[in-house]
């Protein structure tokens, strides 16, 4: 999946956790720019990607999340390493 | 040496002459001496060990990041595992029987931070001894912090400690706010509230319940005061400290308040503790994030000491938190479908915060937990003041209600600053000068 797709992905997932049907994000938006993402929501946030791309993060990758970018690099590499 | 004394006036004012008269690239090293000076005066035994501490996490901060990052884990627990058993030792095991070092709440916390963040490749190791020594003992949040990171105050190190007479004076109403907050309002509010809580079988009713209030606004004025105080001195150091406060009292709900109080504590606990142990719970589903909270949350309250009342503190908070968590959405979409008045919410739901936080502060406050049911117990009474109506002389009294004013009224502060900043300031350090002449009352939380 390239990076466009998973950012695609990414927004549905945002829109659900966030209860916002407009909501739209890209990769240099952190928690301050949209609002309820607090650090329940940043747990729910890697459940719903976890589930929807049917891949793990490390606790350190968890740690490591600041932006959306960052989750969507951190997606697009787990996916090409599932499928090369 | 408070903050507020006059000896502690007459040391920032010679550290500040002499940071003057050095170069940009040495004015380290007279802030470095400055915080191990205003430590030994406090004890010298606190200082051997906020050194020693120091060096043991300059070395572990190098040896984690020159470890392969897949085997850093073990060379990360020991370091860590180090700081919280000097902070079980001085803190838990011999508490009662040996003073607790100065500001080892603080600097350990930082130190831990710090070697996360190396390890997490956030940051590089600090190579300079005397920065790294500096950013552990810096001598304005030395006491009660602010909890800075790593990435935040040493690069400010990096790039040369400038001299500015702008900063500086943009740094001297912080302190006089600072100083205001602590003298005028929170050691007057201090007074009403420890009149009652040193003698609490001789209260009942209305004056327990003022008792309880006064308690919640001087530990808030008394905490932010001294954060201005350590910014605004910090400003004539050409450093910016993080502000800890932001109308915490104002939270509408408690998550809320925890992103509004003790900031730099709260975030730390964020980051550290409950993300990882939420991130390591995710497969319980709710159960987990909810446990995650109550242990991050108890580990807040026995932060602060040994004392079950501690303990207490931390797990109500955990357990509004956990509430909080699996009901809020729920009570915002019902309160949205219901239309009712979105003020009216608000205020509500603020009210109803500070009660929460103000009850949880009674087991805080108190010396037992048997003191804090008693406490409670006497809530319930007969509507009567008379039993603290004496403890402020008038005077003192109407410097509080003004004082407390100048705060409640939203802005009063910012555009009287900004329309007649002369004035304002001269009526506050009037006002110092005036009533502050009482014996120097601690801060409360330098004792964590």
């Amino acid at each position: 999946m390239d990076s466009s797709k998973v950012l695609d992905s990414l927004t549905q997932i945002f829109r659900r956790v966030f209860d916002d049907a407009t909501l739209l994000i890209n990769t240099e938006m952190t928690a301050k720019d949209v609002e309820g993402w607090d650090s329940l929501n940043h747990i729910n946030l890697i459940v719903s990607v976890e589930k929807e791309f049917g891949i793990q993060f490390t606790t350190k990758e968890i740690m490591l999340f600041r932006n959306v970018g960052d989750f969507a690099r951190s997606i697009t590499a787990k996916l090409a390493a599932k499928c090369p | 040496m408070s903050l507020t004394s006059l000896k502690f006036l007459a040391f920032a004012i010679a550290v500040l002459a002499l940071f003057r008269r050095t170069s940009a690239a040495k004015r380290w090293v007279v802030l470095l001496a400055a915080s191990y000076l205003f430590c030994v005066a406090a004890s010298p035994t606190a200082a051997l060990l906020l050194a020693a501490v120091s060096l043991v996490n300059y070395f572990f901060g190098i040896l984690i990041e020159n470890t392969e990052p897949a085997h850093r884990t073990p060379s990360l627990g020991v370091a860590i595992a180090l700081n919280v058993t000097m902070l079980f030792i001085f803190k838990y095991l011999f508490v009662g029987s040996i003073a607790i070092p100065i500001g080892l709440s603080i600097y350990v916390f930082q130190a831990i931070s710090y070697l996360v963040d190396v390890s997490l490749e956030t940051i590089p190791a600090e190579r300079h001894l005397g920065h790294f020594f500096l950013y552990l003992s810096y001598f304005p949040k030395l006491l009660q912090g602010p909890l800075e990171r790593a990435r935040e105050f040493l690069p400010q190190l990096k790039s040369g400690l400038r001299y500015d007479e702008g900063q500086f004076c943009s740094g001297l109403p912080l302190i006089v706010l600072g100083a205001f907050k602590k003298i005028i309002i929170a050691d007057a509010l201090g007074d009403v509230a420890n009149a009652v809580f040193n003698d609490i079988p001789s209260h009942r009713g209305l004056g327990v319940l003022v008792a309880m209030y006064a308690f919640t606004l001087q530990i808030y004025f008394d905490f932010a005061g001294y954060t201005d105080i350590a910014r605004g001195l910090s400003r004539a150091f050409g450093l910016e400290l993080s502000s800890n406060f932001d109308a915490p009292y104002l939270a509408a709900n408690i998550q809320e308040f925890w992103r509004r109080w003790h900031v730099t504590l709260s975030s730390w606990l964020r980051d550290y503790l409950f993300i990882p142990l939420a991130a390591s719970l995710r497969d319980f589903g709710k159960s987990g994030v909810v446990l995650a909270a109550l242990l991050t949350f108890l580990i807040c309250g026995v932060w602060h000491g040994a004392g079950w009342g501690y303990f207490v503190f931390g797990l109500l908070h955990g357990i509004f938190i956990a509430v909080s968590l699996l009901t809020l959405k729920k009570r915002d979409q019902w309160i949205t479908s219901n239309g009712l008045n979105a003020d009216v919410v608000l205020w509500w739901h603020r009210a109803v915060t500070f009660h929460l936080v103000a009850f949880a502060f009674i087991f805080f406050r108190c010396p037992t937990l048997g003191d804090s049911f008693q406490f409670i117990s006497r809530i319930p009474g007969p509507l009567d003041l008379a039993s603290i109506a004496h403890v402020l002389p008038p005077l003192r009294a109407a410097s509080l209600g003004l004082g407390l004013c100048l705060f409640a009224v939203p802005n009063l502060i910012e555009s009287w600053s900004q329309r007649t900043p002369a004035l304002f300031y001269a009526m506050l350090t009037n006002m110092l000068i005036v009533f502050g002449a009482k014996s120097n009352v601690p801060f409360i939380y330098n004792k964590f």
